[in-house]
């Protein structure tokens, strides 16, 4: 281990790999900034480059691009609640209203910080843990994740504001139907696509995204005209009081450890990630703006690279990311998998130990830029307007290039601004969204494999356990009105 | 810092000159439509090809386009229907082509193309975890005949795609009905590998080239595949044909041009394709990948696109997924 740990150490620091770790950051997180392209296209843009590179260089730099991708897509979430991957929805919830308070530069910091925190969590556990861990992925089968995510629905719902549970239940429900639209994942038949080929694939998720939140938030800014005051930003900003840090590390700890351990399960790791913190947050926590935004930062950050764990130890990529980059990997003739670390151990550890880094470097890179950032929250309305939903527009052409997709995109933004409007909030649509086929899949997988025996779910102890944390979550409300 | 920066432009820009060098040789332009998103193996087929064409001087430059959407279906779409207006552009494609325009996914066939060449084949695997009961496929068939709907399948696509046929071609062959056999279908072949090794299936059908890692790594045993002969470089892995079941089946990737192509423009691309999967460079890339190669010139490519059709039509209607 200590002899792999400076292998690593070698391979990483050499100048060559150095600039590339800079370079993949860099790039990654640009890209990452711009709505609508997240880690897998930022990925996809560099593959290219990466051909003319040795393996460890190559990987590290493309590494670099992911989870600096990660670190720099939460800036759209935060300024223009245009959240531009499923990780960071979670991140608009309390990062937007946070950064519409005046505080846009401290918003941007804390996120900052919170995915630097995450992501070096997650390096060290990766370093420490990652064929222990592997272990994990193993156990967790279809039932399992489809109670994971009934858990993850559950909490939604039951953790809303008290006035809010019913409308959220609705708003899940929605965004589970919606859902459905497109190929069934397992019996390959049309759904809902009325023979329109653009609808085949389903409703592409940056499309609702941008629709639900972005759009229909500028909708919502151009008909209430509320006046705000300019917001100064400055250096000062970047630093956090210390109270605030005492108060924001237990939970960017607890929330990173959650994170990692989600993101090692292949799947949509680093979205439940960062819903599973937020709520956790939001029951425990103080409930303050800056914790929510604390917690699913440092979670998608932890979980991003917990998603190394399977990729690098079992050679299975756990998210559609690591599935490009284990293309890059095959392509420089690696094998992933329980052979890397002794075939390739300047891979394996070059890799690790270049996270440590890669995620220093994101840190000294984007505070210095927040400033600049943060100053596209003082625009007059009627220059920001035009530009978030011009972002917004281009963000859903550059994924599908369809005409047929923008126009079903204002169609939702309208439907989203009616919803809001009578008091429907829209981060449970989007939950159940992104939930949906994965929850479907898993639940009909679960049943097929126990000929549609529904006890099948209680013989097995992981999945028992979270059903009834399911159920017990459930009684919550009912406690505290009691208490109360 | 600011010289570390410098480096991997440097580095960029070289490969941008090296590009504008070869362009001095040739200055023709090639296309290349993927009907699938980076990353995948369409995509790396249709890169690496375009490299060793560049390399090889047939062409100057190669662009690349990712046309995602219905299942490749806005990629043939966009194909044929800008025919006549497109130059110098070529479509990547494989065998869900026909299975999708089979089964009426899209409305367009491999008949509204001009196939070019087959430039790859990747055969069907049956695969179990390295301690499984079932050491061999003779092990496999009698246990589905002992206990019907007992042994679960998995594979990386929906029912009735590319790894469901294989499963279905091979159990039909030794007398089993495809449609008593309980395939579960996973999101990518990836997490379906991932069923295999956590014990949620007892077995996995897939593609040779998904599951040499795994292979080698000895967590999986690879009981055959699909192909004409074994291959030296992996001569464990047996062929199905050497276990008396007749079943040879490829997922082929191959290249085509529009349907409007005039036949010397057709026969020029094959002439260039033929140089090039004989150069130095095609050959590097095939071991990159661990690709199996099948060059299969025009009317060669063409006769077996229809034989693939009709042996796919066939497994199509007994799993009752066409009419």
């Amino acid at each position: 281990m200590l002899e792999g740990i400076m292998t690593g150490i070698a391979t990483a620091l050499t100048l060559s790999n150095l600039s590339w770790v800079v370079f993949g950051c860099i790039a990654g997180t640009f890209i990452g900034m711009i709505p609508g392209l997240g880690p897998i296209s930022a990925i996809a843009l560099m593959i290219p480059i990466s051909y003319s590179l040795d393996p460890a260089g190559g990987l590290i730099m493309m590494a670099g691009v992911y989870y600096g991708a990660v670190f720099g897509g939460s800036t759209s979430a935060i300024l223009i609640n245009a959240p531009g991957v499923a990780s960071t929805v979670a991140s608009s919830f309390d990062g937007y209203p946070l950064a519409r308070s005046g505080k846009a530069g401290k918003a941007l910091a804390i996120a900052a910080y919170a995915s630097f925190f995450g992501g070096t969590f997650g390096a060290i556990m990766l370093m420490f843990f990652a064929s222990t861990l592997a272990l994990l992925a193993l156990q967790i089968q279809s039932p399992e994740y489809a109670a994971l995510i009934l858990f993850a629905m559950t909490s939604i719902v039951v953790f809303a504001q008290p006035g809010q549970r019913f409308p959220s239940a609705v708003t899940l429900l929605l965004g589970l139907m919606l859902g459905t639209v497109g190929t069934d994942q397992l019996g390959g038949v049309q759904r809902f696509t009325f023979n329109q080929i653009d609808l085949t694939d389903g409703i592409h998720f940056v499309l609702l995204v941008m629709s639900t939140f972005a759009l229909a938030e500028a909708f919502r800014l151009f008909i209430a005209q509320s006046p705000r005051s300019e917001q100064k930003v400055s250096l000062r900003d970047l630093k956090l009081a210390k109270s605030e840090v005492r108060k924001l590390t237990p939970v960017a700890g607890r929330s990173a450890l959650l994170g990692f351990v989600v993101g090692v399960m292949p799947g949509a790791g680093a979205t439940l990630a960062s819903f599973f913190a937020y709520d956790l947050e939001k029951q425990i926590g103080d409930g303050s703006l800056e914790a929510g935004l604390t917690a699913p930062e440092a979670a998608n950050n932890a979980a991003s690279t917990g998603s190394f764990v399977p990729l690098l130890s079992l050679g299975i990529p756990g998210s559609g990311t690591s599935a490009v980059l284990l293309g890059v990997m095959l392509a420089y003739g690696l094998q992933p998998g329980p052979t890397l670390i002794v075939e390739q151990p300047e891979v394996f550890w070059g890799v690790i130990i270049s996270m440590y880094v890669g995620n220093l470097l994101l840190l000294l890179l984007n505070l210095p830029l927040i400033p600049y950032l943060a100053r596209l929250i003082n625009l007059p309305t009627k220059v920001l307007l035009p530009l978030v939903i011009g972002f917004s527009l281009i963000g859903v052409f550059l994924t599908t290039f369809s005409v047929f997709d923008l126009a079903l995109m204002l169609g939702f933004a309208l439907a989203a601004g009616l919803l809001r409007a009578y008091g429907f909030p829209l981060a449970p649509l989007l939950l159940g969204f992104i939930m949906s086929g994965l929850f479907e899949e898993n639940l009909r997988r679960a049943l097929m494999l126990s000929s549609g025996e529904l006890s099948y779910l209680l013989d097995r102890p992981i999945t028992l356990f979270i059903l009834i944390a399911c159920l017990l979550i459930c009684c919550i409300p009912l406690w505290n009105r009691r208490s109360a | 810092m600011l010289k570390l920066l410098v480096v991997p432009y440097f580095v960029a820009l070289l490969h941008i000159c090296g590009a504008a060098v070869a362009a001095d040789v040739t200055d023709e332009r090639l296309h290349i439509v993927i009907p699938a998103g980076p990353g995948g193996g369409l995509d790396a087929t249709a890169r690496a090809i375009g490299r060793a064409l560049v390399s090889d001087q047939e062409v100057a430059r190669v662009s690349y386009e990712n046309r995602t959407g219905g299942g490749g279906g806005k990629a043939m779409a966009y194909f044929v229907e800008s025919n006549d207006s497109l130059r110098d552009t070529l479509l990547v494609n494989s065998t869900p082509l026909l299975i999708r325009s089979l089964q009426g996914l899209f409305p367009h066939s491999y008949k509204d193309l001009t196939p070019l060449a087959g430039l790859i084949a990747d055969p069907g695997v049956i695969a179990v975890r390295a301690d499984s009961p079932y050491q061999t496929w003779a092990d496999v068939v009698l246990a589905m005949k002992q206990k019907p709907g007992k042994l679960f399948v998995g594979g990386g696509s929906v029912k009735g795609s590319l790894d469901h046929i294989i499963l279905s071609l091979l159990v039909d062959k030794v007398g089993i009905p495809p449609r008593s056999v309980r395939y579960l279908p996973y999101d990518g072949g990836g997490k379906a590998m991932l069923a295999l090794l956590s014990g949620e299936v007892d077995i996995l059908v897939s593609g040779l080239g998904e599951t040499l890692s795994q292979q080698k790594a000895g967590s999986i045993v690879l009981l055959g595949m699909t192909a004409e002969q074994a291959n030296p470089t992996f001569p464990q892995v047996p062929t199905f044909k050497a276990q008396q079941v007749d079943v040879v089946f490829y997922n082929w990737r191959g290249l085509f041009a529009p349907s409007s192509t005039e036949p010397e423009q057709r026969d020029q691309w094959i002439t260039q394709l033929s140089n090039t999967v004989a150069g130095e460079e095609w050959q590097l890339q095939l071991a990159r990948y661990g690709w199996q190669p099948l060059f299969l010139p025009g009317d060669e490519f063409v006769d077996y696109l229809s034989e693939q059709e009709i042996m796919l039509k066939a497994v199509l209607l007994q799993l009752g997924l066409v009419r």
